[in-house]
């Protein structure tokens, strides 16, 4: 629609642009004074065109016998006029000046000028000088009519600014989507040839992989020599980057599903084959998805000696290489403490938490990795981070942390605080709770009023029940109700009996109603 | 004295005309480019998403889908299994009955064991009385809401159903839509990928599935549509999705987001007051007020779109719905972008005061009423005889060609990206398509774009004189009386 609607409006537009109008009113005949004067005495009588001979005190000339009205002494050609007025010269000798009139209107000079360009180019008058003109006069009048070639410059749509910029601009347009769909359509045959080169290499290549680790330990592979390596994989097609990434893809894909030994021959077959060396070079490309392929590539192969490169990467500017970089630390590092991540300044999005917080939880029954130091970062992302790892990966040890930190942080995360608390169920922490029951935060209130419904005591009920006296809007309401509900019964009872307003009675219905118990 | 006056008219008109024929030029030079640079980044980034940790990791946000359905008795039961059959962790399903007068609710009732129950509403939006809410008894339909309300149109149902809402992000789908198992995963991306600036929406493509196969929910086998009107569609989507929503995307001036498949915050839609039930485009009019709503604030914020064929739709291949289709289009675009003149070349605003508005303006809204201004200019320089016969038919060709070569390579775009329509006959008859379509085709829609303008100053569909004269702020729109909408 919105493309549509461009295209075919220029399509019209463009049939409407009055181009030949532009073109002809620029167009200038007789451009100097001797030329056009030459060009009256010729032509004679011209239509509107009239004279008058007026001497210095404004007084115009009449006489019948010159050929002017006699009353208004205007006169009809130009030769009779200057002829009258040299004669009249030789007589009286006052000085008299011929006066331009276009349709018996006094005109300057200049503007009886155009008027008469004006006919010549429409045609409305034919220039004498070309019908009377002889043989013997070629010479003469090429001399006196300026030079035009014959066809007009050769090529018109260039004789004006205005349609130079038209032709150039549709010529350029033109040219810029022929070139794009020219590019695509290369585009397209490179990736076709691409597609089948790469089943053809994956077929060359599988055979021999399941060949190679099948009769080989891992020594043997580790001390292959290079003419059995090339009988496998020969160095000719290695030199093919086409054949490296499906031989590298190939190796990263049976790594994923092979267990035990056979991870352990494919990092020494993908070492043998320098493929490693290939992994870190891409570390250093200006491409940010050739650096993350290469970061892929090292965390999948295990490729150690990379770290410190990598390292280096966990702050970059690009979202997808210090994401990538960061899990390939966590995934690598032999002892990951975290202080990488908790140093990171670019805040953490939920995506780059969801792939941390896979990894964390696969490397925290194995290692110790010290999450409490995340509770200090600078980045408030990253300390949230922190807190939900201690809610998602039941690290109790770490509440005694949270509940130092608890009154010093800001509310957002005091509420993710509450919500660990809660999630992990200690009943320890209702103080902090009764005291969020407080807040004039109303996200940290209903925070505290679900976690007080799960962990909270009769304090947090008595706490709930004043809240509610102050009529709190019906969302907090919802919570405050469900939670006292939970926690006291009876007390709960009574708050129903005493108040009975429309919205309350609405919230004790949904509460009681079992289809709605998750809602 | 008149005829010096017409005659100047005639020469600005055409100064006009020949800027804004430029201007469209320079534009498409453009959005092909960042389309393309769009394109190639979302490939690139793609290759290292693993999307299946999003359906169950703990972090993931939670998707609330509402579906609202008027009179979809024959579909619905089917439409709702394929909704809760979606491959996600954390998600419900709201389907809106607005006031059907078929049997889609008792359908309901009956297929998913529905039960009445004692929910308490609350009407954070205003919004047509509700009937009641039902929850299945049958465990397996858990997820599943079903509000019965009062008819008030698409967007007053919407809003009952962002009341209903529980969840952090609003699915805003039509009922009738096929989603694919992944497109809430791929569609709630964006929002987990944000950091520095807060992903408030995000668009998705409308795949047309008019002649294709269909099986569990996905389409799994593409053909082009058997009529003319249903290939065009397919050229025009691609060139709108493909190309002009990508393009917008890359500069974040995306100012529409189908309402057929569109995700949202839904903090921040209740905030600004959720739809506008009186106009008729109020899936680009929610957009525009949550962007100014953003801009006002200076809050850095993005509306992101994702290009993956994840949601499809049968679009009308007869003349008289897809006309009534285009004058709703049209007027929701006037309604739109009136009610939000404040905007316009507003640098305030941003890239959407600056440019997008702008554009929205002229080569949307004011395409057909220019066009046809075109036309009238056209025959009026044949009546004086200025016109050249050489010009128009050297520049009628150059943009017939130029048309073509547009629609061809949005075609070649949609090939290249996701190649959908392999066998080569079905690219024999979209290219046809393309060389047909200025001539066949596209006068009807312009035609159809003139009645909805006329429709529109008719006042059919539109709203009281009370806020003809725009929102002062984005949020103004809460302060405007239900009853005072209604009359």
């Amino acid at each position: 629609m919105l493309i549509k609607n461009a295209v075919t409006f220029v399509f019209l537009l463009f049939l409407m642009i009055k181009t030949d109008l532009v073109f002809g009113q620029e167009e200038q005949f007789l451009p100097d004074s001797t030329s056009f004067v030459d060009f009256l005495i010729s032509q004679e009588e011209i239509p509107g065109l009239q004279f008058r001979l007026i001497d210095n005190s404004g007084q115009f000339f009449s006489d019948s016998t010159s050929n002017s009205t006699s009353e208004t002494g205007l006169i009809a050609e130009f030769p009779t006029a200057l002829f009258l007025r040299d004669s009249l010269m030789r007589e009286d000798s006052v000085t008299r000046e011929i006066q331009f009139l276009v349709y018996e209107e006094e005109n300057s000079f200049t503007a009886v000028q155009e008027y008469v360009s004006n006919l010549l180019r429409n045609g409305d008058i034919e220039p004498k000088q070309l019908a009377n003109s002889t043989e013997k006069d070629f010479i003469s009048l090429a001399t006196r009519t300026r030079y035009s070639p014959f066809f007009s410059g050769t090529f018109s749509y260039l004789g004006d600014f205005k349609i130079f910029v038209v032709v150039l601009t549709i010529t350029l347009f033109v040219l810029f989507a022929l070139g794009m769909i020219i590019f695509m359509l290369i585009f397209k045959a490179r990736s076709n040839r691409k597609e089948k080169l790469l089943s053809v290499y994956d077929e060359q290549i599988i055979g021999h992989l399941s060949e190679i680790l099948f009769e080989n330990s891992q020594h043997e592979l580790e001390g292959m020599s290079d003419e059995e390596l090339y009988r496998n994989f020969p160095l000719k097609q290695l030199k093919k980057p086409l054949y490296i990434h499906v031989l590298v893809e190939r190796i990263l894909a049976l790594n994923k599903k092979m267990k035990g030994d056979f991870k352990l021959k494919l990092k020494a077959l993908y070492k043998r084959l320098a493929l490693d060396k290939i992994s870190i070079e891409k570390l250093s490309s200006s491409k940010w998805d050739t650096v993350v392929t290469g970061l892929v590539e090292i965390n999948e192969m295990d490729l150690t000696e990379a770290l410190l490169e990598v390292k280096k990467l966990v702050n970059s500017p690009n979202f997808y290489i210090r994401s990538q970089a960061v899990a390939t630390l966590l995934n690598l590092s032999e002892s990951v403490d975290l202080s990488f991540l908790r140093d990171q300044t670019f805040p953490l999005s939920r995506w780059q938490q969801m792939n941390y917080l896979r990894i964390i939880k696969y490397l925290n029954s194995s290692r110790r990795l010290n999450i409490n130091s995340l509770f200090s970062s600078h980045n408030q992302s990253i300390r949230l981070f922190g807190y939900k790892l201690v809610r998602i990966l039941g690290l109790v040890d770490l509440l005694a942390e949270l509940e130092e930190k608890f009154e010093s942080s800001p509310d957002l995360e005091k509420i993710e605080i509450i919500k660990t608390f809660e999630y992990l169920g200690i009943p320890s922490e209702i103080e902090l709770i009764n005291s969020s029951l407080k807040s004039d935060n109303m996200e940290l209130i209903s925070a505290a009023a679900r976690a007080a419904g799960a962990i909270g005591d009769h304090s947090s009920a008595l706490l709930i029940y004043e809240i509610l006296a102050t009529s709190p809007g019906f969302k907090l309401k919802l919570v405050l109700m469900q939670s006292l509900q939970q926690l006291h019964r009876e007390l709960y009872e009574t708050f129903i009996r005493e108040n009975s307003t429309s919205d309350i009675q609405r919230i004790n219905e949904h509460l009681l109603d079992p289809l709605l118990k998750d809602v | 004295m008149y005829s010096f006056l017409f005659y100047l008219i005639m020469e600005i008109s055409g100064i006009i005309f020949l800027f804004l024929s430029f201007s469209v030029i320079v534009i498409y030079l453009f959005i092909m480019t960042l389309s393309a640079l769009e394109m190639r980044d979302h490939r690139r980034k793609d290759r290292f998403a693993d999307y299946q940790d999003i359906i169950t990791s703990p972090i993931a946000p939670g998707v609330s889908i509402l579906a609202p359905a008027y009179n979809e008795g024959e579909s619905i039961v089917q439409n709702v299994k394929s909704l809760l059959s979606l491959h996600y962790g954390k998600f419900e399903v709201i389907v809106i009955n607005d006031g059907s007068k078929d049997e889609t609710l008792a359908k309901l009732i009956e297929a998913f064991e529905l039960e009445l129950t004692d929910f308490a509403y609350c009407e954070e939006i205003p919004a047509q009385r509700v009937r009641g809410i039902y929850k299945s008894k049958n465990r397996s339909y858990n997820r599943l809401v079903v509000i019965d309300k009062e008819n008030g149109g698409k967007a007053d149902a919407l809003n009952t159903g962002i009341n209903v809402s529980s969840k952090e992000l609003l699915a805003c789908i039509d009922v009738d839509c096929i989603l694919s198992h992944e497109s809430i995963t791929r569609m709630v991306r964006p929002f987990m990928e944000e950091t520095n600036r807060q992903v408030i929406a995000v668009g998705g493509v409308i795949g047309i599935a008019n002649n294709c196969d269909v099986q569990d929910g996905t389409v799994t086998k593409y053909r082009v549509p058997t009529t003319l009107l249903g290939r065009f569609q397919v050229i025009e989507y691609c060139r709108a999705f493909l190309m002009g929503r990508m393009a917008w995307t890359r500069i974040n001036g995306l100012m529409l987001i189908s309402g057929a498949f569109g995700f949202f915050k839904r903090d921040l839609v209740v905030e600004v007051g959720g739809y506008f039930p009186k106009t008729v485009g109020e899936d680009m009019e929610l957009v525009v007020r949550m962007r100014r709503h953003m801009e006002e604030r200076n809050i850095p914020h993005k509306v992101s779109f994702v290009p993956d064929p994840l949601c499809w739709t049968e679009v009308p291949e007869s003349e008289e719905v897809l006309s009534r289709q285009r004058n709703r289009w049209i007027r929701g675009t006037i309604e739109t972008l009136q009610l939000h003149h404040v905007i316009r070349l507003n640098p305030n605003y941003g890239i959407m005061g600056m440019l997008s508005y702008p554009y929205w303006n002229i080569f949307e809204k004011m395409a057909p009423v220019l066009e046809l201004l075109g036309v009238i200019y056209t025959i009026t320089l044949i009546i004086l005889g200025d016109f050249s016969a050489f010009y128009f038919v050297a520049l009628f060709v150059v943009l017939y060609l130029l048309s073509i070569l547009v629609s061809s390579f949005s075609i070649l775009y949609e090939q290249i990206s996701y190649n959908n329509y392999k066998d080569k006959k079905d690219l024999n008859k979209l290219i046809l398509t393309a060389f047909l379509e200025p001539m066949m085709v596209h006068p009807k829609i312009v035609f159809w774009g003139l009645k909805g303008h006329w429709d529109f100053i008719k006042g059919k569909g539109g709203w009281g004189q009370m806020i003809r004269t725009g929102f002062k702020k984005s949020e103004d729109k809460k302060s405007i009386e239900p009853n005072k909408l209604n009359s």
